[in-house]
């Protein structure tokens, strides 16, 4: 569905990523993780338009995507959310999530919108200012708004960053949820737990390149990998 | 409740309405003419509203505004076309430059933007006071006449306009076009990253606007009978955006008390000569500082204040 080859990007003098090639397969949970400053969060811009590559091919479904308009990719069905919470803030619920369905959705829009409500447990908070709804809340509002553009890939930049462990669980289970919807989802995570036990293989990338490809468990046992992540208990105890 | 509340929003219809009927009556021509003036401010700031909604900030609707206004009057005295079509043909036009100045400005954010339109603005300015063959430079246009003579025939026909500008910028403002709009007021890349084609967006609603704002030219023009390049000036395009932004960015209500401050507050100001400036500067500070939604937007907390939270 979607692959990735020799993808290069510098800043200056800085490399964010290097030679960096993967493919996601339709109906996958691709992990992606690294230390902090691998390149991850960059990898997300360049998949998603906001970078320009200074090399490499990204395709989806055989066409290169490179160099299309930025509300392109959501239109080509790649849907993100980001690290830090971007939502509409000025705006309810129900009025992020109906921007975003409109521009998919003409018709039926309604319909739709209670689908992605639902999906991500909002319903009951649809009148609500985007400014009143918890931490977590607003993690999966970012998430329902990707999903308004019915993505076959789904890139989610750390989706659990500040839940509690019972806020985790149902937002990793509501993962699950889209994936068995059919929608392919590249995730950012340093919850390793969370990545090993959601995850069908990961990637680990460090100074923006790719050291390890594999399941869950042999990525684990890397070498190179418990290097990068030296001092991470979360790593070694997941 | 829901037929309560709709026979109290009739009601409040009908009374405008009448209020606005009756208006006319018993005033002088001089207030007749500042409510006239009021109504196409009002008009110019309904358009400036679209643009505003999207978070951008236009100075150089003064030269939309001109751009009606020359056109629509050359057509009638150039031409034998009638009234409507030289307003439209103002409007047009004013249309047609919005494109060839948002097509680039758009291009940039914030701040770059409303530098690029300023400079614009200005550019057609200097076109007015300069082009003497077309414009007939700092003399002006006179004797532009219309159908429509007698001041409180005009004072009617502004309102019908006005309400239908009314009408129209609402349905925009609450459409889907609107949420676009207040979407990348909010956050332009986030809008842009869920599929908004946010260029065509600002272009459209820039197009619109001074559409809006051409046509409010053009009828000033036939009001008046008469102008000059000084009436398309920067600091008018600057008291739009005073108006926008004393009355409230992005609401009805808004636009119209912004047009009235605009066009009011000078009038009440006259004794004071050019000390005037000083005072609306003074004014857009102290509303700024503490009534940052505008008119309107304060109204609206407080009401919604008082009202209490939701579900009381």
């Amino acid at each position: 569905m979607l692959t990735v080859r020799r993808l290069t990007k510098h800043f200056g003098g800085v490399v964010a990523v290097e030679d960096l090639s993967f493919t996601l397969a339709a109906g996958e949970i691709l992990g992606l993780i690294g230390p902090n400053g691998a390149g991850k969060s960059t990898i997300f811009n360049l998949l998603t338009g906001l970078y320009r590559p200074d090399r490499g091919e990204i395709l989806l479904n055989n066409e290169n995507i490179i160099g299309l308009p930025v509300h392109q990719y959501a239109r080509r069905g790649i849907g993100r959310t980001f690290q830090a919470t971007r939502l509409f803030f000025t705006s309810s619920v129900a009025e992020n999530i109906q921007v975003g369905c409109e521009v998919f959705h003409k018709k039926m829009t309604g319909q739709y919108i209670d689908e992605v409500l639902d999906l991500m447990n909002l319903s009951e908070r649809i009148e609500k200012p985007v400014e009143q709804l918890t931490s977590a809340e607003q993690r999966r509002l970012m998430i329902a708004l990707a999903m308004c553009a019915s993505p076959k890939i789904l890139l989610l930049d750390e989706p659990t960053a500040g839940m509690i462990a019972e806020e985790v669980s149902e937002t990793l289970e509501m993962i699950q949820a889209i994936r068995n919807r059919g929608t392919s989802i590249l995730f950012i995570e340093h919850n390793m737990r969370a990545v090993m036990n959601t995850c069908d293989r990961v990637i680990v990338i460090n100074s923006g390149k790719l050291i390890a490809e594999g399941t869950p468990v042999k990525v684990r046992q890397n070498p190179d990998v418990i290097e990068a992540y030296l001092g991470k208990s979360d790593f070694h105890d997941a | 409740m829901m037929r309560r509340g709709l026979s109290y929003r009739s009601l409040m219809i009908i009374t405008l309405f009448i209020g606005l009927f009756l208006l006319p009556f018993g005033v002088s021509y001089y207030i007749l003419h500042i409510l006239v003036m009021i109504g196409l401010w009002g008009m110019l700031i309904l358009g400036l509203n679209l643009v505003g909604s999207m978070g951008y900030i236009s100075i150089c609707h003064g030269a939309f505004y001109g751009i009606g206004a020359y056109v629509a009057s050359l057509l009638t005295l150039k031409t034998d076309m009638p009234f409507a079509l030289n307003l439209i043909g103002g409007s047009a036009s004013a249309g047609i430059a919005s494109l060839l100045i948002g097509y680039p400005a758009f291009r940039v954010r914030g701040h770059y933007f409303a530098i690029i339109t300023l400079a614009f603005g200005l550019i057609i300015s200097l076109v007015f006071h300069n082009w003497s063959d077309v414009t007939n430079g700092d003399r002006g246009l006179s004797d532009i006449m219309g159908p429509i003579m007698d001041p409180m025939h005009y004072y009617y026909f502004t309102v019908f306009i006005v309400l239908a500008v009314i009408l129209v910028t609402h349905k925009i403002l609450y459409s889907r076009f609107g949420r676009k709009l207040r979407a990348i007021r909010s956050d332009e890349n986030l809008a842009e990253q869920i599929g908004v084609k946010t260029f065509q967006t600002k272009l459209l609603a820039f197009l619109m606007s001074a559409v809006i704002a051409g046509l409010a030219g053009g009828m000033m023009a036939h009001y008046t009978n008469y102008i000059h390049p000084d009436l398309f000036s920067f600091a008018n395009s600057f008291s739009m955006v005073m108006g926008m932004i004393v009355g409230g960015i992005g609401t009805t209500s808004g636009a119209l008390s912004g047009g009235g401050v605009a066009i009011g507050l000078p009038e009440i100001l006259r004794f004071t000569a050019d000390a005037r400036y000083i005072v609306m500067g003074i004014v857009l500070v102290l509303v700024m500082l503490f009534m940052p939604s505008g008119i309107a937007g304060t109204f609206y907390l407080y009401g919604r204040e008082k009202k209490g939270p939701e579900g009381c």
